[in-house]
């Protein structure tokens, strides 16, 4: 994926994050340095407790960075207030998690509506909204049904389409199929790769190399430090409804 | 997002655990529906004292002696104290006194009134059947007696009671007259419960020469004051000293039982409102809870950018919502209550508009002030504490 400079969505100069737990002050992000342009793919991994998920919080503007610039959007994040950064979260990011986070009381498709709840947007536009996402991940007969009645799977399409919803400039994975069998797993890369050729940029984090293959570009955290950065030459595409994946 | 957004996802909170929303708003239903049923006996009382005392007769003015310090008043006081004082337009001598009352087989304990053929006018008591024994009755010191209706059921009397003899303390009496109802026993003395005599008569029997108060009307209500004053200073003077007697206007009366009665709502109400603070309480020990529960959920909405404010408006309107809901419902039990007590027939409730407001507004008041602290917890959460919240 060819990226000027002036289609860089995601940029990170510096970035250190200390957390202070009583006397003892624990590195955990040390000078971070990542760009991530429009339409790129990029899988963050690395074993636990290497920083990644602290990465992926400071990526999802859940986390503010102790130093350093995180530009989103063309906008520094790092040091907004929480408001403020909940705005950022609802105009840029999407997010899917690897417990789905789905609201339990709520059917998919007012789940898919929540984050347009908090952008103001007028309820019939919501539903429409919400109605092309979950079209858009193949759930459209499943709208009315509650997470309990949806499997894991769809569970995590609703999330998807949650994300897509909002239109965002970057969809954040946190393990989204951490939770799924091989088979399933396979169904949601399947989606988000499609996803991805229509030009959606993707970020997620995962510790299994299986799955950062899917993606077009792997950041390998260790120890609060980018350890690898380099393209994906033996990409897997995943093919719905085959249980294996093929070689690009 | 707007009001009526933040309203509903309030109610879709609320509506997600039914049972649980019913409990917390059911310490408000109670604290409404208490504040509303009990002021509205307290008014009720207030209301059937004061139609009482102002059945008594309009424009009344009544003095008391104090035989214990020797002050005895006698029927002349009345004649002479009326022709002193200009704004007395009417007076009457009272002298009572416990009596027996028989007839045929039949006796009963009762209270005798001697009094003036200016009874029924100054009492407002007219009477139903025959008619009331004149002046002659009491210059001549006749034995003729007007009977209230209470006396009349005891005594189990058939036919028409004028016209027939009972016996008075032994002294048989001819029937003249029977009274109209007056009705209702609160604040004290029944007001049929009475048997009604020439005071000359009634002396006889009691065995007094005196009479316990003298009873005066003015023309004019705003000259009430005066004339009180007045018949202080002319009994003052009479007897030598001052406050000799006790003389009570029916203005006084009346202020002196409203501000009684006023205590005793006031009571009520102070009582049934802390019951409705404990709703109160109760709503956010609720809410508390229902913030830690619903934790992820904070952080999952959140996450997907809800702001601060976005979380305390769901919040507080959950916690509004219910205390609303349940003063609306309390409202209801309040007024339903009131005429249950009402119907029970020995209290008298009357709701005010003045109660159920205000028991309303508090109630809303309560569920603002305590939805407020659990509020702000939910909208501080750290969304990435919350979300990581199992």
């Amino acid at each position: 994926m060819a990226s000027n400079g002036n289609d860089i969505v995601v940029r990170l100069k510096g970035i250190g994050k200390v957390y202070a737990s009583g006397a003892l002050q624990v590195t955990a992000l040390e000078d971070i340095n990542v760009e991530v342009a429009r339409g790129e793919m990029v899988a963050i991994t690395g074993p636990s407790g290497s920083g990644k998920s602290t990465l992926m919080n400071v990526l999802g503007c859940l986390d503010r960075p102790s130093s350093g610039v995180y530009e989103l959007g063309g906008r520094n994040v790092a040091r907004m207030g929480d408001d403020d950064l909940a705005a950022m979260r609802n105009r840029f990011l999407g997010f899917i998690f690897q417990n789905y986070n789905l609201l339990p009381l709520q059917s998919a498709q007012q789940n898919v509506e929540l984050p347009l709840i908090y952008r103001g947007m007028a309820r019939r536009a919501r539903h429409e909204a919400a109605r092309a996402a979950l079209a858009a991940v193949g759930l459209s007969d499943r709208m009315h049904h509650r997470p309990a009645e949806l499997s894991g799977g769809q569970q995590q399409r609703v999330a998807i389409a949650r994300a897509l919803a909002a239109q965002p400039e970057v969809l954040l994975g946190d393990e989204p199929t951490g939770n799924l069998d091989s088979r399933t797993g396979t169904e949601i890369m399947a989606l988000i790769q499609r996803l991805n050729e229509q030009g959606l940029t993707v970020i997620m984090v995962t510790h299994d190399p299986r799955i950062a293959r899917h993606c077009r570009r792997v950041v390998s955290v260790a120890d609060g430090h980018i350890v690898g950065d380099e393209q994906v030459t033996d990409r897997l595409i995943a093919q719905p409804g085959a249980a294996e994946p093929v070689s690009a | 997002m707007n009001v009526a957004e933040a309203f509903r996802l309030a109610w879709g909170g609320i509506l997600a655990n039914k049972l649980r929303s019913f409990l917390t708003a059911l310490g408000v239903i109670i604290g409404v529906g208490a504040v509303i049923a009990l002021v509205a006996v307290g008014q009720g009382t207030t209301q059937a004292i004061t139609q009482r005392l102002s059945a008594l007769g309009s424009n009344l003015i009544i003095v008391f002696g104090a035989p214990n310090k020797g002050v005895r008043l006698t029927a002349a006081d009345a004649a002479n104290a009326q022709k002193q004082i200009p704004y007395l337009t009417a007076s009457m001598p009272v002298v009572s006194g416990g009596v027996t009352v028989a007839w045929q087989a039949q006796s009963y304990a009762t209270t005798l009134n001697g009094v003036t053929p200016n009874y029924p006018q100054m009492r407002n008591a007219p009477v139903a059947d025959g008619s009331f024994f004149t002046a002659q009755d009491v210059q001549n010191r006749s034995l003729v007696v007007v009977l209230g209706q209470t006396v009349v059921q005891q005594l189990q009397m058939t036919g028409n009671p004028v016209g027939q003899t009972v016996s008075v303390n032994g002294y048989p009496a001819q029937v003249v007259g029977v009274q109209a109802a007056i009705g209702g026993s609160t604040g004290g003395q029944n007001q049929d419960d009475i048997v009604l005599m020439p005071y000359t008569a009634a002396q006889r029997i009691l065995g007094t020469a005196y009479v316990n108060q003298l009873y005066f009307q003015v023309g004019n209500g705003n000259d009430a004051g005066i004339a009180t004053a007045w018949l202080q200073a002319l009994f003052d003077h009479q007897f030598g000293r001052s406050q000799s007697v006790n003389v009570l206007s029916q203005d006084q009366l009346l202020s002196t039982v409203a501000s009684t009665t006023a205590t005793f709502t006031l009571l009520l109400g102070a009582v049934a409102g802390v019951s409705l603070l404990v709703g109160g309480i109760g709503i956010m020990n609720i809410m508390l809870v229902s913030v830690i529960e619903r934790t992820r959920e904070i952080g999952i909405r959140k996450a997907v950018g809800a702001r601060r404010w976005h979380l305390l408006a769901q919040f507080l309107f959950e916690s509004a919502t219910l205390s609303c809901l349940g003063g609306l419902i309390g409202i209801a039990a309040g007024v339903f209550g009131a005429r249950a007590i009402a119907q029970s027939g020995s209290y008298h409730a009357v709701v005010t508009s003045g109660s159920v407001i205000l028991a309303f507004a508090f109630a809303a008041v309560v569920g603002i002030v305590f939805g407020l602290w659990p509020a702000m917890q939910a909208s501080r959460l750290d969304p990435i504490v919350a979300l990581r919240h199992e």
